[in-house]
């Protein structure tokens, strides 16, 4: 009953820190004691915030989500199940392992250059770009996950009759999802990023664009509705995520 | 039914730093017997079960069973593990069908007998809970159900009890007697425990240290079935002392000798 008291003050100081930020900054740009072209008090953000929505908004993120999640979709299958090659075989791991200490150190954007000379400038060329980027975190949290299963449970399968197939599905999957799942959580945050970068770049649409466009026009209500917009897209991954590892991976201990 | 391992070898590495672990094993059994192998740690018992289970291939040596040889036909064995291996990923009820999953495609059939050897258990209860949330007792109480529900022609027991404490033991040793009294099967049982291997089985094969032989097996006279006052009988004190004689030594010998 304590330990349930201190929980519910906690979430109530937060919440108090929260409004308090928030209540400050507004007060502080209507006095003017900050500079309100530079920051507007939130009540003008979140007014703003429904003008852009009208102003084609959706669409916008429509095309964000496109490249974002096209991007994870092409780079995290083929990551994670090379992944799970790699941690189960010793010996494919011996062989791969250069390749990916070689690539790996690579920041993947400075490769959308070469991207745009191999596909154009188009959409592929910017999933291909985020596809990079998450390629190797997946592959490398799936191949820690695949390596740190004990070997008894490769045992248990086995002496059950179990073929290789088997120990694929029962042991080395299932056994591999909480790893797996938070190297998707990892390279979501990166792939976050690659996609408003390249909109930032070279798109006329998508919220990347959205922000630079508000930043040449000084536009900077738009300019923060387009942040605010991507902070709502990054916490809903990570909210899906946290459910996602809650539902498929029951027997882990909760941290 | 009958059941023998012919002067198995077990080396391990090669060269000057290989170790050997078993140097030449044989012992047969037969019927629905009861054979326990008792030995001091790192005998190598635990090699010569995961032998029998398919799990390592011996160095020499062969297994033959009703007559024909390991290598003809793939022996059905179900092993019990030291800490009891479930999967941390499935459930009870998954957990016991994993023992038929990889026999027969019949998904519903194999869920229909797990559930009859978790009730076995008296773990009814707890179909969908994870190993997690079971106790060590409950979780080797799975172990044994999912044994037998792949209805084995041999079944193995590799120290089923070494991690629990002595009152849950005694009451699991007893559910295990009472279970295998109704599914009668060829049991090898591994353990360092004498008490145990009084308790359950009909003979007892005493091993060396490393590298590890037989060095005798021992009768076990009692009627079945059996409960816990077998244990203090004058015939299990005759069995206690024999098997303590061999087993003083070859401990004595393995602390001095440097491995």
């Amino acid at each position: 009953m304590k330990a349930l008291n201190d929980k519910v003050v906690d979430r109530l100081i937060v919440a108090a820190i929260a409004i308090g930020l928030i209540g400050g900054w507004e007060l502080a740009a209507r006095k003017e004691w900050i500079e309100s072209l530079v920051f507007p008090p939130p009540s003008r953000i979140i007014a703003n915030f429904g003008n852009l929505w009208r102003n084609d908004l959706p669409r916008n993120v429509g095309l964000t989500l496109l490249r974002f999640l096209g991007g994870v979709v092409v780079g995290a299958v083929p990551g994670i199940t090379i992944g799970l090659c790699v941690g189960w075989s010793a010996r494919l791991r011996r062989i791969v392992d250069p390749f990916i200490a070689a690539i790996h150190p690579i920041p993947k954007i400075v490769l959308f250059p070469l991207l745009i000379v191999i596909f154009g400038i188009n959409e592929w060329a910017k999933i291909a770009s985020v596809a990079l980027t998450v390629f190797f975190p997946s592959l490398i949290n799936a191949a820690a996950g695949a390596r740190e299963i004990s070997p008894l449970y490769f045992e248990v399968v086995r002496s059950y009759g179990g073929r290789r197939i088997d120990l694929f599905r029962h042991v080395v999957l299932p056994g591999s999802l909480p790893m797996i799942l938070s190297g998707i959580r990892i390279a979501a945050n990166l792939g976050l990023l690659v996609t408003v970068a390249i909109e930032f770049t070279v798109t006329s649409a998508g919220i990347g664009s959205i922000i630079w466009m508000a930043l040449q026009t000084m536009r900077i209500e738009d300019l923060y509705g387009g942040v605010l917009t991507i902070a709502l897209i990054g916490i809903t991954i990570s909210t899906v995520i946290q459910w996602l590892l809650k539902r498929l991976t029951p027997w882990q201990p909760k941290s | 039914m009958s059941f023998s391992v012919h002067e198995i070898t077990k080396e391990y590495g090669a060269g000057s730093s290989s170790t050997i672990a078993l140097a030449g094993v044989s012992f047969a059994a037969r019927g629905a017997e009861f054979v326990s192998i008792v030995g001091p740690s790192g005998c190598g018992k635990t090699t010569l079960l995961k032998i029998v289970a398919g799990l390592i291939e011996p160095t020499s040596g062969h297994i033959s069973f009703n007559g024909e040889t390991s290598a003809q036909t793939k022996l059905r064995t179900s092993l019990v593990f030291q800490d009891h291996g479930l999967l941390p990923w499935y459930d009870v009820l998954q957990n016991v069908a994993l023992g038929l999953r990889f026999q027969s495609s019949d998904k519903a059939a194999a869920r229909e007998k797990a559930r009859h050897f978790i009730v076995q258990v008296g773990l009814e209860r707890f179909l969908h809970h994870h190993p997690h949330q079971l106790s060590i007792g409950m979780r080797q109480r799975v172990g044994i159900a999912r044994a037998f529900v792949a209805d084995p022609e041999i079944l193995l027991l590799d120290e089923p009890f070494g991690s629990l404490d002595a009152q849950t033991k005694l009451v699991l040793q007893q559910e295990l007697l009472r279970i295998w009294q109704e599914h009668r099967k060829l049991v090898v049982h591994v353990t360092h425990d004498i008490e145990e291997a009084i308790l359950l089985s009909d003979r007892i094969v005493v091993m060396s240290g490393r590298p590890g032989r037989i060095r005798e097996e021992i009768a076990v006279p009692f009627p079945r079935p059996r409960d816990l006052d077998v244990l203090g009988a004058s015939e299990a004190n005759e069995v206690r002392h024999r098997v303590w004689d061999i087993l003083e030594e070859e401990v004595r010998r393995s602390l001095w000798v440097p491995q």
